[in-house]
C-alpha cells in the first residue's frame, strides 16, 4: 500500500486543530484547578507517547534479536529518540503544573522521580547507540540494553500506586474522577499525539536509512563514516 | 487562557515542529546528497 504523505499529514493537522480546540475552548472548566488544569490535556499525550514510543522500540528490539534484521534496530532506535523528546515534553509541563497544583517545578514525588530515571536510562541508550562504532556490536548490544532499561516504564507508570504522591490518580481501576466531556476531550489529544509521533517515526526512520546509505556510499569511495 | 498553559502548550507545540521542519531539512538534504554521490559513482565509471 502507497503511503499518502500529504493525506496523512491533512488528517493530522485537522485532528489536532480539533483535539486543540477541544482542549483549549470546549472542555469544561475543573472544580479546583479551573482553566490551569488544561495542561492535562498536554501533559498527559506527551507522557502517552513517550510510553508509546519506548514500547514500540522495544518491541522492535526484541525482533531484532530474533530476526538480526538492520531495520528493527532502526526502529528500535528512532522511536527512543522519539520517546526521549515526549518524555522531556512531558517532564517540563509537568513541572509547570506541579508549580501551578503544589507551588514548586520539582518536588521528588515517585512519579517525577521515576520519570527522570526512565528519562536518564534512555539517554543512556541513546549515548550508548551512538558511543559504538562497529554496526553489528552497536545493534546488539543497544538491543540488550533496550530490554533492561524498559524496566523503568513500568516503574515510572506504577509508581503513583505503589508510593505515597502528590500526582493526581484519574484513572484507577475502582473510579475516573474526571466528566465524561473531560475524558472525550482528553482521548481525542491521545489520538491526535499519537498520529504525530506515527508521522514522525516514519520520518524519521526514512532519513536514518538514508543517512546509512549515504555513509556506505561514502565509505566505498574511501571516506570516514559513523560506523563501519 | 492562562499563562501556565500558554507556556506548556507553546512548548509542545514548538517541540514537535522543530523535530518535523529539522527531519524534513535532513531529508531533503540527504536525499541531494545521495543523489550527487551516485551521480559521482556513475561518471566514475564512465
Amino acid at each position: 500500500m502507497k503511503f499518502h504523505d500529504e493525506a496523512y499529514l491533512c488528517i493530522i493537522v485537522a485532528v489536532n486543530i480539533f483535539a486543540s480546540y477541544a482542549a483549549y475552548v470546549a472542555a469544561p472548566q475543573e472544580v479546583t484547578m479551573g482553566d490551569v488544569y488544561r495542561i492535562f490535556y498536554i501533559h498527559t499525550p506527551a507522557a502517552w507517547v513517550c510510553y508509546l514510543a519506548l514500547a514500540i522500540s522495544l518491541l522492535a528490539s526484541i525482533v531484532f534479536l530474533t530476526k538480526r534484521k538492520c531495520a528493527y534496530d532502526k526502529i528500535a532506535e528512532v522511536s527512543a529518540i522519539l520517546g526521549l523528546i515526549y518524555g522531556s515534553v512531558a517532564l517540563v509541563t509537568g513541572s509547570i503544573w506541579a508549580n501551578a497544583a503544589w507551588g514548586a517545578y520539582w518536588n521528588w514525588d515517585p512519579r517525577e522521580t521515576t520519570t527522570l530515571i526512565l528519562w536518564i536510562a534512555y539517554t543512556g541508550y541513546i549515548s550508548l547507540k551512538y558511543s559504538i562504532e562497529n554496526i553489528e556490536r552497536r545493534a546488539l548490544i543497544g538491543a540488550v540494553y533496550n530490554i533492561l532499561a524498559f524496566s523503568t516504564i513500568p516503574l515510572s507508570y506504577l509508581s503513583i500506586r505503589l508510593w505515597q504522591t502528590l500526582h493526581p490518580q484519574i484513572i484507577t481501576p475502582s473510579q475516573i474522577s474526571i466528566t465524561a466531556p473531560m475524558i472525550e476531550t482528553l482521548f481525542l489529544n491521545l489520538i491526535a499525539a499519537s498520529l504525530i509521533y506515527v508521522y514522525l517515526l516514519r520520518v524519521m526512520f526514512n532519513v536514518r536509512s538514508l543517512q546509512d546509505r549515504v555513509d556506505a556510499l561514502i565509505y566505498e569511495k574511501g571516506g570516514a563514516t559513523r560506523g563501519t | 487562557m492562562e499563562p501556565e498553559v500558554f507556556l506548556a502548550s507553546t512548548i509542545y507545540w514548538i517541540s514537535i515542529l522543530a523535530i518535523g521542519i529539522w527531519l524534513s531539512r535532513r531529508l531533503s538534504s540527504l536525499r541531494q546528497k545521495l543523489a550527487d554521490l551516485e551521480a559521482e559513482g556513475k561518471s566514475d565509471e564512465n
